[in-house]
């Protein structure tokens, strides 16, 4: 347990140099300005949530570079506690990202009311919490894709897989909502998902990440026990 | 237990390479270097040493016990090229290791980082080639290793440097507990530092043992071309014919079969390199 924390701490290391001022400074920016304009708290939390996913192959890219995955070894880490660890540290990082977002977000929203004298401050409802957690939920998907493909092929090989990832994702949610307008079968679905308990569909939702996470945590776990560095 | 490492019939093959059967011992208390030229297969033997790769077969015992990766605790690894993130400083190397050293000796390191001139602020990408060895070096030596594998630490360092780490090296064996492993193919830092030597070629132990043993093992030898048959040519190791002569090394157990007209010298270690691996291309 020693040894996960502190491969965490370790990755955190590893990131810290590029955490710039000048990088958190445009984050805010972004996220301020999207919540201004937008007057949701979802939206800039929504990019707030992406610099998050952005910064996910960071320790990635620069393990590689530096040839970390030879020092992990050579300061007595098995490949259990690295792939654990790294896991670990996004879902830290996402969490603390998704925190910073909402609440830089909420701070935009707050100066639009004040700006335009609308009442937009009334969108800080359960449904901006419910878009966020969607948003964040969709985030853990495409890294629970894409680590395994880091652990397998390692960052820069891994990248084209990423991308084509992150656009079979987008081709397939807008090609089943335009599906959705024409297709009985699917509005069914879709009004009985929203017809559901809150609370039953938030339960469903996060035990199909937690089961999504686990699959993703074995296969990178296996993938990455192969590799020689 | 007299010896910190043992490695038996070690072999891994990578595509057209093989490391095979690859057996030696690093005795207590010694430095050993590990030498041969480029491509050889000493990293590669290293690597397997520390764990970074599988081997194929062969076992690998350090401080009496079969390889695992929690040994490496008490094993100080600097490698060619630094295991750092360029970005980080001196300090963040430190912040990044030591959680995972129980005996690791803050005062030590910030002792070295002194020592080596070495700006725990300054960047690893600022740093010259020399001082990236140091910080290595510095990391290595601050949580009580007892075995130092150093792979090619002194290729491209000037010579003041490079007296400086071997000096390093010959203050760490003081301790009789302590070992280093040494792989360069810069074999005059050699000369004046080891006490033993393992010599590798195309992926195969040449020779392993005292190092005076090597030295007493070959010599050179020169002479006229006609001075020497075909069939005692066949006694000399990577021979090389010239308009005035020839030159090669032979084994002194040998030197009897050879004219007593031949000019036979000391060899060094750079020169059983060169004929050795002249001999094996011969050989192909």
């Amino acid at each position: 347990m020693n040894k996960l924390k502190a491969f965490v701490g370790l990755d955190f290391i590893t990131v810290k140099p590029y955490f710039k001022k000048r990088n958190l400074f445009l984050f805010a920016a972004v996220v301020v300005f999207m919540s201004i304009m937008s007057g949701s708290i979802a939206s800039g939390a929504m990019i707030g949530t992406m610099f998050g996913t952005i910064f996910m192959g960071y320790p990635f890219a620069l393990g590689e570079k530096g040839n970390l995955d030879a020092l992990y070894t050579t300061i007595s880490l098995d490949k259990k506690t690295v792939v654990t660890g790294r896991y670990l540290f996004t879902l830290t990082l996402n969490l603390c990202t998704i925190i910073a977002a909402f609440a830089i977000s909420a701070i935009g929203v707050t100066i639009g009311v004040l700006i335009s004298d609308s009442p937009v401050y009334g969108e800080i409802t359960i449904e901006a919490l419910w878009v966020l957690g969607a948003v964040a939920a969709a985030f853990f998907v495409m890294q629970s894709l894409m680590f395994p493909a880091y652990f397998k092929l390692g960052y820069t090989r891994a990248k084209i897989f990423t991308i084509v990832t992150f656009i079979a994702l987008t081709t397939g949610y807008v090609a089943v909502s335009a599906f959705a307008k024409d297709s009985d079968a699917v509005s069914n679905i879709l009004k009985t998902i929203s017809e559901m308990n809150n609370g039953l569909l938030a339960a469903c939702a996060v035990l199909g990440l937690f089961v999504l996470v686990y699959i993703s945590h074995s296969l990178s776990l296996a993938f990455y026990k192969k590799r020689e560095f | 237990m007299s010896n910190i490492l043992e490695v038996r019939s070690l072999r891994k093959s990578y595509g057209a390479f093989t490391l095979n059967d690859v057996t030696f011992d690093v005795p207590k208390g010694y430095i050993m270097g590990f030498i041969g030229p480029n491509g050889a297969g000493k990293t590669t033997a290293i690597k397997l040493i520390l764990n970074i790769i599988r081997a194929d077969a062969g076992s690998i015992k350090i401080f009496g016990r079969e390889g695992s990766p929690v040994q490496n605790e008490d094993i100080g690894v600097v490698m060619d090229t630094p295991m750092f993130v360029e970005d980080w400083t001196a300090m963040d190397v430190e912040s990044a290791v030591s959680p995972f050293y129980t005996k690791w000796d803050k005062r030590l390191f910030a002792n070295y980082l002194k020592q080596f001139g070495l700006d725990p602020k300054k960047k690893v990408k600022e740093l010259s080639r020399g001082m990236k060895v140091k910080l290595q070096i510095a990391a290595a030596l601050s949580h009580n290793a007892r075995l130092l594998i150093l792979d090619e630490p002194t290729s491209g360092l000037d010579p003041v440097a490079r007296d400086e780490i071997c000096d390093l090296l010959r203050e760490f064996v003081s301790d009789e507990n302590k070992s280093v492993l040494f792989s360069t193919h810069i074999t005059s830092d050699l000369e004046k530092t080891a006490d033993y030597i393992t010599f590798i070629l195309n992926g195969r132990i040449v020779f392993t043992g005292a190092k005076d043993d090597l030295l007493e093992k070959y010599a050179r030898v020169t002479g006229g071309l006609s001075e020497i048959s075909t069939q005692q040519k066949k006694y000399i190791i990577g021979i090389r014919e010239h308009r005035m002569g020839f030159e090669g090394m032979v084994e002194t157990a040998n030197l009897s079969k050879l004219p007593q007209t031949v000019l036979t010298e000391g060899i060094s270690l750079d020169e059983i390199i060169i004929f050795m691996n002249k001999g094996a291309k011969i050989n192909e």
